[in-house]
């Protein structure tokens, strides 16, 4: 599986913040987060990061954009309602005109979720080559008085194209909802349900003293944390069995990228040891989809990620949704 | 686990470094008791003592002394 990644320019870090909160400790929220840094979106669309990770990808890879005939994007963050982005990504890309595009809207889930339907295209005879993009930038509707979000959120995006070969080194997947969690983590307004209005731009300040409005990305950190702590480790066993494996049988396990607190939690309940499972928010902090690629990108480049490998990766958040599955590298 | 024990482990998941806090001193008053805190406070009650709380009912929570309360397994 070939990745391109891209991030937009500015970069934003503790420090920066810690001059914006008075008495926020930096060094403190790096320890519970484990973000010291992250790269934000100042004029950079979607599409725009999108575009980026998949050059990145055609540079590095040599790869042959006259042969792709589906493009796959995963976003919650559009250009616009209406048309899709992938659309515009397209015509941007020059990619021929005989080539599916189809957004789909998944947070951390996502890119889990975006693997299970390339697959799909790709083992039906309905595509041969698939562009399957995952970008971000959540960051933009992260109020500057929230704190909580600000610290932990960050913008990117990751590019993979994949063909049969590829495909029949992605397992079996393991996929769910809860929907009654959809006000978990969300936007209120902006939709057709709550349009925009004097209102919805309204800021309140929480106990926790983190401002937002209706316009804002809204995360209740508790509940996404005890759900992640209660659906993550069933779905990892779900999914071993279903690839007829053993967690030892798996060489490296890559999740969202959450937060490091609920990452080591998740790790600890399921009993995985610390030298096969990844954790790396430092400098870019939780991009939402583009998590689990990104860190697949920066695995392989530092080696520990190497062919014939078995890389379990699982995805879960906003919806609430989640999604498990196990690749062998190649 | 005694009073002074728990009060230490309160302090150490907070990340609170000054003097004892007292019993009863507001919640609201001690900085380290703001998101991160809070989540670190929720996440151990959990861990520690097999007990999951919501924000509604830590919005409840006045003061210190409310907060080691809930530092038990039922």
């Amino acid at each position: 599986m070939k990745i391109g990644v891209a991030f937009p320019e500015t970069i934003l870090t503790n420090d920066d913040l810690a001059k914006e909160y008075p008495n926020w400790d930096p060094q403190k929220a790096f320890e519970s987060t484990g973000v010291w840094a992250r790269h934000i979106a100042k004029g950079e669309l979607v599409s725009d990061l999108a575009i980026a990770s998949a050059l990145k990808l055609f540079e590095e890879n040599g790869a042959d954009k006259s042969e792709i005939d589906f493009l796959l994007l995963c976003t919650q963050t559009p250009d616009y309602i209406e048309p899709a982005t992938s659309c515009i990504i397209h015509e941007k890309l020059g990619l021929k005109k005989n080539c599916g595009a189809l957004d789909f809207s998944l947070g951390c889930s996502g890119f889990v979720y975006g693997l299970s339907l390339a697959k799909g295209l790709l083992v039906s005879d309905t595509a041969t080559n698939v562009l399957f993009i995952a970008s971000d930038i959540s960051t933009k509707y992260v109020n500057r008085m929230d704190k909580a979000n600000r610290v932990v959120l960050g913008d990117g995006a990751a590019a993979v194209l994949l063909d049969a070969d590829d495909a029949r080194n992605i397992g079996a997947f393991s996929l769910g909802t809860d929907g009654s969690g959809w006000d978990c983590l969300c936007i209120p307004a902006g939709g057709a349900a709550m349009p925009y209005s004097e209102e919805t731009k309204i800021e309140a300040t929480d106990f926790q003293g983190n401002t937002r409005s209706k316009e804002n990305l809204f995360m209740d950190g508790t509940a996404v944390y005890f759900f992640a702590i209660d659906t993550v480790p069933p779905l990892v066993a779900e999914t071993l069995e279903k690839n007829e494996l053993q967690i030892d049988d798996i060489d490296l396990f890559v999740f969202h990228q959450a937060n490091k607190t609920i990452l080591n939690n998740l790790r600890e309940a399921i009993g995985i040891p610390e030298d096969k499972f990844y954790i790396n928010l430092t400098d870019k902090g939780n991009t939402s989809e583009a998590t689990i690629p990104i860190a697949l990108s920066e695995l392989e480049k530092s080696g520990r990620l190497r062919t014939g490998m078995r890389v379990l990766i699982a995805g879960f958040g906003v919806g609430l949704s989640w999604g498990c599955t196990i690749l062998k590298w190649k | 686990m005694d009073i002074k024990e728990k009060q230490a482990l309160f302090e150490e998941v907070l990340g609170y470094e000054g003097e004892p806090l007292q019993p009863a001193e507001k919640l609201q008053e001690v900085i380290e008791w703001d998101s991160m805190g809070i989540f670190a406070f929720i996440v151990m009650l959990d861990k520690k003592y097999d007990k999951r709380i919501k924000l509604p009912d830590v919005v409840r929570l006045e003061t210190v002394q409310d907060a080691l309360d809930l530092m038990h397994t039922e």
